[in-house]
């Protein structure tokens, strides 16, 4: 048995005229979390799809525990839990019912089904809920039992995409908790997020993600290594920001520089030495500063160096 | 086989939970029928002539219009009586000789021809014996076909409401937008054993509906749908016509709302169409536009009690509307 669970390699997936997923290619193994990090629209979810068989792919391989996977490989699929962006989730119906039905799905027989379900809700602390119906649920709690159906068949590959969107920040700590912990235990854990800081919490190895292309992997360090000792720095000014913008990016210690409604962002070499050159540029460019921030090198300041822009934009 | 039935299973749990199996299948059918039955015994009395002389104007026709359900006319010929039908003077003429009965409707008063051909044909069935020829002409409505009022106000609202019912489309489209159709996609179960529980489930349902009505319709209102071979060949094929039309009106939807409106939309349109809840005149090429109806070949084969030719017709429509609704959400949800 081989210690790598999901392997892919050249997915391609073109909608019309358009590539969504362009030779994307990485591999996650046991106990391994493999963030993928990139804006909405970067291809995460299409990549996702053809991973866990949902979606045929038009080229490229996908294998799960060494075993070539597509969408009619089930028991390729006995071995993926999967937690979809939206919440795949039966409102009307309670939390135990939706665990049972998919746990029906997955072929579980009576027994087997009641205790695992028993544990889930435990897992996912909704066992006092869990005769309660979905749609009279809280956001996070919803998150929580989105997240416990992906559990119920013990998956070797867990796929996240997306979980913890729109969830306050008690629920996310909790699922990136609970996530930390399956990864403990043994599961391979692929997680796809636009949120940076989920991704340098949780993630062993981190996958750029932008337009389809996987930009560049790797461990945090080894990402940020890739824009060298650039810090982020963010300026708040009164204004147009472009002519602050063209200003900075000539100084020889700034490596990019843009702007958007009254920000400026630059990625600079050494910004404590360079900050009051910066300051001075700016003002020269007719731009009042408000604020100044500085941070050193992150996976947004990667993801801004691979791409040329922000995770959010 | 085994995705299939739990499918099937949670989305009869889910249907029946929100009332709408039992709303659209049981309670509205039922409704409809007992309203119709009670708007046809309250309508205002209607006004016939009568030509000749017999036992069955002293003895069927005066009494009635003494007790004030009908109002007679007298007329000097079949000719003259036949002219007042046309002009629209009267619903429909007796034609009586010593003989027979004949019944000339008018083509636009079909409820009024039902009542008077129901007057002629139970005067003859007291007879002893029953030997008075009754006939019904000029009377397009029910033009090959036989249903007695009673099962007609059962049977239409039945079939009328089953097009509403058996569409799983819609279910498809609010599984896929609900974030489910993944689910249920990723999970180790056949994709199309997927697909064939959402969209087939709608004929087991379809057909469970049609049992309970055929039997309550029986018990409540007295209907009679025939013998039981021809009604079950009947009630199986007009369930698979109404999911493949309700399939394929459904399939050019985007949203489940949409789904639900162009079958709801298909479902009036056919049903009106096809007679289910007023027979149609035949004018203005109304009665042609009803051959298109899958609810006029389910209630003529009713009616005239031949099962072979409106059953293939029926297993037309459910072919073209399976095949074609197969071709676009098959394409569009599996891959």
């Amino acid at each position: 048995m081989s210690d790598v669970i999901l392997a892919c390699e050249n997915l391609r997936k073109r909608y019309g005229g358009t590539e969504a997923v362009s030779g994307l290619g990485f591999s996650i193994a046991a106990g391994e979390t493999y963030g993928l990090l990139g804006p909405n629209g970067a291809g995460k979810t299409t990549a996702i799809s053809m991973i866990v068989g949902v979606l045929r792919r038009d080229a490229g391989t996908v294998t799960i525990d060494g075993r070539p996977h597509d969408v009619d490989d089930r028991p390729g699929k006995a071995l993926i839990g999967y937690v979809p962006q939206e919440l795949g989730l039966y409102r009307e119906l309670t939390a135990r019912e939706n665990l049972r039905f998919f746990a029906r799905l997955h072929g579980m027989r009576h027994r087997e089904r009641e205790r695992r379900v028993a544990e889930v809700l435990e897992v996912v602390g909704l066992s006092d809920r869990a005769g309660g119906k979905v749609a009279e649920y809280s956001g996070g709690m919803m998150r929580r039992l989105n997240i416990g159906i992906g559990l119920l068949n013990r998956p070797r590959l867990l796929v996240l995409d997306e979980p913890t969107a729109g969830v306050d920040p008690h629920s996310r700590n909790t699922i990136l908790d609970s996530v930390r912990v399956l990864a403990d235990e043994g599961v391979a854990v692929l997680y796809t997020t636009h949120y940076m800081e989920e991704a340098e919490r949780l993630c062993d190895r981190v996958g750029v993600i932008d337009e389809g292309r996987l930009r560049a992997e790797g461990t945090r360090r080894e990402l940020v290594a890739l824009v060298d000792e650039h810090d982020r720095v963010s300026l708040g000014v009164d204004g147009d920001p472009v002519p602050a913008v063209r200003a900075l990016a000539a100084l020889p210690r700034v490596r990019q520089a843009r702007g958007d409604s009254g920000r400026v962002e630059l990625l600079v070499d050494g910004a404590a030495r360079e900050l009051p050159a910066i300051l001075a540029a700016a003002e020269r460019a007719g731009s009042a500063v408000r604020s100044v921030e500085v941070r050193e090198p992150d996976l947004e300041a990667v993801f801004l160096h691979l791409t040329g822009k922000g995770l959010r934009d | 086989m085994r995705a299939f039935g739990i499918i099937l299973a949670k989305d009869l749990r889910q249907r029946l939970r929100d009332g709408s199996l039992l709303l659209l299948g049981i309670v509205l059918p039922l409704t409809l029928a007992f309203v119709l039955g009670l708007a046809s015994g309250q309508a205002e009395p209607s006004a016939f002539a009568v030509a000749g002389q017999g036992p069955f104007v002293e003895q069927a026709l005066r009494p009635l219009e003494r007790s004030g359900q009908i109002s007679l006319r007298a007329a000097a010929s079949p000719e003259e009586g036949a002219r007042l039908v046309r002009d629209g003077e009267v619903a429909a003429l007796f034609a009586v000789n010593g003989d027979s009965i004949e019944v000339i409707g008018h083509a636009g008063q079909p409820l009024a021809v039902q009542l008077a051909r129901g007057v002629a044909e139970t005067y003859n069935a007291q007879r002893q014996p029953a030997t008075l020829p009754v006939t019904v002409t000029r009377d397009g409505t029910l033009d090959g076909e036989e249903l007695d009022p009673r099962t007609r106000q059962a049977a239409g609202p039945a079939v009328f409401f089953l097009f509403t019912l058996v569409s799983g489309t819609a279910g498809v489209l609010a599984e896929r937008r609900e974030g489910t159709l993944v689910r249920m996609l990723a999970a180790p179960v056949g994709r199309w054993s997927v697909l064939a529980a959402k969209l087939g489930g709608g004929v087991l349902v379809g057909l469970a509906a049609m049992a309970v009505l055929v039997w309550v319709t029986g018990l409540l209102f007295g209907a009679v749908w025939g013998a039981p071979f021809v009604v079950s060949v009947l009630v199986v094929a007009v369930v698979l016509a109404a999911s493949g039309v309700a399939a394929l009106a459904g399939s050019f939807a985007r949203t489940p709302e949409q789904a639900v409106n162009q079958q709801n939309a298909v479902a009036v349109v056919l049903g009106l169409a096809g007679g289910s809840i007023f027979p149609v005149p035949p004018v203005g090429g109304l009665d042609v536009l009803g051959l298109l109806s899958p609810h006029l070949w389910f209630l003529r084969g009713l009616g005239s009690g031949e099962v072979a030719v409106p059953a293939l017709v029926l297993l037309g429509f459910a072919a073209a509307g399976w095949g074609l609704a197969l071709a676009r959400t098959g394409r569009t949800f599996l891959t």
